[in-house]
């Protein structure tokens, strides 16, 4: 198992995600994630909304069934990484990992594996603003680049996703997928309207939900003055008073994101820092492999 | 447990003090980055430190601490049964001696009393844990101030010795009513009486104009005196007396008429010259000065209190020169106008007296009868012989009684000192505790911002 302390150590962010996806994709051979290309696949039921130049009309003279053409992606798949950098994410929990160091080197694994297949990916990096931004492309000397950008973004400033994450569905130029790795601490509609224009666009999106333990169950014994890393506002505040509502406020947080991506057909995947990288990437790959074949 | 000092125990309202300390004090909440206060509810946090104090055992140390101090300072005195035994196996004493004339007249062996009662007392004293002498003339007087004695002495069997040789009167029960009951008396005779005393006193002077013998003898049963005259009366030794040329013969009128009711035949100590109206001044008024001996200054007291001199400068005529009185000269007695009359200082040991009075007059021979009876005056010794019997004496005898509740207070060492101790452990435990708890880490997750 790849420990997140150990890997958040290494500093090299390209030898991480090498690390990461060569610990994960032994034993998933075939990519997870599926383009169009020229490369047939599978044939499948014809759905209302399939492009209709996808239809295998040949196949419909024979059966007088309608038939969608699938095709394997090969090379042509885009992927927009969309990376929270705001204060926020700078928050480390008990084992020293914070969770932007977190959310970049699962960034930095999927980069790596999309580029590995010949996929396309890009990167976008945002707080209250999109700060870096780099067009989905192939190649090793691009996710290079993607990489070092990666490295040099250090998280600050407060959020404001839902512009951001709009204006990243807005840059995949066709049907992709869109991976958000974020805590998600903004204002819940206009990030939902965000992730909801993406699927209405076509592209799969997926949602990292980084936490840490301390988020979920506030352990602070006492009195304690929490600042936040954001807008610098302090309260004090007893675990013993309101720890017990806070717990139940946050699984309430975590319950409606999980339902509203569930209800968008978004993958949600919630990762709490102190799992190790590779079992918690591993096993979302598998479980959109699985739902990919099904 | 008893208080010896009880008061000191309003000093544990100072318990109030850590324990508003703890209650009260505003730690200064630790400060942590974190990601979000949208769920985070400020807490009414003076609430809540009421509600539980801080450092739970730290606070029992100090109030431990506080409360051992004020009760170590409240004296405590913890009574067990082996301590009540320990005291009541020891004897504070109180030794009085009869210190009355008869005491310094050999008994019928020849030894002294007052010489055997030394020795008896001191024997005494080695077998006491605390032990007092008291000697006196007057044994109820004695016994009075043994029994307050007791008050300064540590808990123990009481008991008051008495030594003496128990002349007939000297004590009897109704003396010893006044001593607690728990106070044990004992009785220790020293010395033997003899059977006959007898007593031959000086010689008096001009009791009709001879000098006579007074002598006297008691045993069991009658006392004897007898009064025989010995000689013609005899100039008195050490009285000088200056007046005016040509008053010789009433200078020896009034020194008659003065000794007319008896003198006694004795040098009269110190002293003394009368110097009258009109005489020249001795000389030893050159060397006047205040009275210093106490010879002479109880002599001048004397004479302030002397009746017959005051009786007679009341009826003293107006003096036909008045008496200058200025220092290092004294009055002593004035007119009923307000005048001095005698005048008093003294010179070379001797008592020099001024007077405005003639010779002839009666205050002259008032000033020379107080002169000659202050100046020779002496007491008669005791000459009981009938002494208390031992059977009368052990009855008035009774064993101490067992170390009461009052005499706890009285203790030498009380056990404050335990106290004190446990306060000092107490508090070197809490600093301890203090110190491991500053170098242990906290409990909490030690979560900071990356």
């Amino acid at each position: 198992m790849l420990d997140p302390a150990v890997l958040a150590t290494l500093g090299d962010l390209e030898l991480v995600s090498r690390v990461v996806v060569d610990g994960t994709i032994s034993g998933v051979h075939r990519s997870p994630f599926h383009g169009y290309s020229a490369e047939f696949s599978q044939y499948r039921h014809y759905r209302p909304g399939d492009d209709l130049k996808f239809v295998d009309w040949k196949l419909f003279a024979r059966t007088d069934r309608l038939y969608t053409k699938q095709f394997r992606e090969t090379t042509n798949l885009l992927c927009q990484i969309a990376l929270d950098t705001s204060g926020s994410m700078a928050y480390a929990g008990a084992n020293g990992v914070s969770k932007f160091q977190y959310a970049r080197m699962i960034a930095g694994a999927i980069a790596h594996l999309l580029a590995g297949q010949g996929d396309g990916v890009g990167l976008v990096t945002y707080n209250d603003r999109i700060r870096d931004y780099l067009p989905s492309r192939g190649g090793q000397v691009h996710l290079r680049a993607l990489l070092v950008a990666l490295a040099r973004v250090t998280p600050e400033g407060v959020t404001q996703a839902g512009a951001a994450i709009a204006r990243t569905v807005d840059l995949l130029r066709r049907r992709g997928l869109v991976v958000v790795i974020s805590d998600l601490y903004d204002e819940d509609e206009a990030v939902e309207q965000a992730l909801q224009r993406g699927t209405y666009a076509g592209h799969d999106v997926v949602v990292f939900h980084v936490l840490t333990r301390e988020e979920i169950e506030l352990p602070f014994n006492g009195d304690v003055e929490l600042v936040d890393l954001e807008t610098g506002q302090a309260i004090v505040s007893n675990r013993i008073a309101s720890g017990r509502a806070y717990r139940e406020d946050f699984a309430g947080f975590l319950e409606r994101w999980r339902s509203r991506c569930a209800g968008y057909g978004i993958d949600y995947v919630r990762i709490v820092t102190e799992a190790p990288l590779d079992v918690a990437l591993r096993a979302y790959l598998h479980h959109r492999a699985a739902r990919l074949v099904t | 447990m008893v208080w010896l000092l009880p008061a000191a125990l309003a000093g544990l309202v100072l318990l109030a003090g850590p324990l508003a300390l703890h209650l009260l004090t505003r730690h200064r909440a630790r400060q942590i980055p974190f990601p979000s206060l949208r769920f985070v509810r400020a807490s009414t946090t003076a609430a809540a430190r009421l509600r539980r104090p801080t450092d739970v055992w730290l606070l029992i140390l100090r109030i431990a601490a506080v409360a051992c101090a004020v009760a170590a300072c409240a004296q405590p005195l913890v009574v067990t049964g082996w301590r009540l035994t320990a005291w009541n196996a020891r004897i504070a004493r109180v030794i009085v001696i009869d210190g009355s004339p008869s005491m310094r007249q050999p008994d019928a062996a020849g030894r002294v009393p007052a010489d055997l009662a030394v020795e008896i007392a001191r024997a005494e004293e080695g077998s006491a844990v605390r032990s007092a002498q008291i000697v006196t003339g007057d044994l109820r007087d004695g016994l009075t101030r043994a029994a307050r004695t007791f008050d300064t002495m540590p808990p123990a069997q009481r008991e008051i010795v008495v030594i003496s040789d128990f002349q007939s009167g000297s004590i009897d029960s109704h003396a010893l009513a006044a001593i607690p009951t728990d106070i044990g008396l004992r009785f220790v005779r020293a010395g033997t009486s003899p059977l006959r005393r007898e007593w031959v006193g000086p010689a008096i002077d001009g009791w009709r104009g001879d000098r006579w013998q007074a002598a006297a003898a008691v045993d069991a049963t009658s006392t004897s005196t007898s009064w025989t005259r010995i000689s013609g009366s005899a100039p008195v030794p050490g009285l000088t007396i200056v007046a005016s040329t040509g008053e010789e013969s009433d200078t020896q009128s009034a020194l008659r008429a003065a000794m007319g009711f008896g003198v006694r035949s004795v040098p009269l100590q110190p002293a003394v010259t009368i110097a009258f109206n009109g005489a020249a001044p001795p000389a030893s008024v050159a060397t006047a000065r205040q009275p210093r001996s106490q010879p002479v200054a109880r002599l001048i007291l004397s004479l302030r209190s002397s009746a017959l001199l005051k009786d007679a400068a009341r009826t003293q005529p107006t003096p036909t020169r008045d008496l200058r009185v200025s220092s290092p000269w004294q009055e002593v007695v004035r007119d009923p106008a307000g005048r001095p009359l005698v005048a008093t200082a003294e010179a070379d040991g001797q008592l020099l007296i001024r007077t405005s009075a003639n010779v002839k007059s009666t205050l002259g021979a008032a000033i020379i009868r107080s002169v000659l009876v202050s100046a020779t005056d002496a007491p008669v010794p005791d000459l009981e012989v009938i002494q208390i019997p031992d059977a009368q004496l052990d009855k008035l005898r009774r064993d101490p009684g067992p170390v009461t509740r009052q005499a706890w207070p009285r203790v030498d060492r009380t056990d404050a000192r335990w106290f004190w101790g446990a306060a000092l452990l107490l508090l070197l435990v809490e600093g301890w505790v203090r110190g491991r708890a500053a170098t242990r880490p906290r409990e909490d997750v030690d979560v900071r911002a990356a």
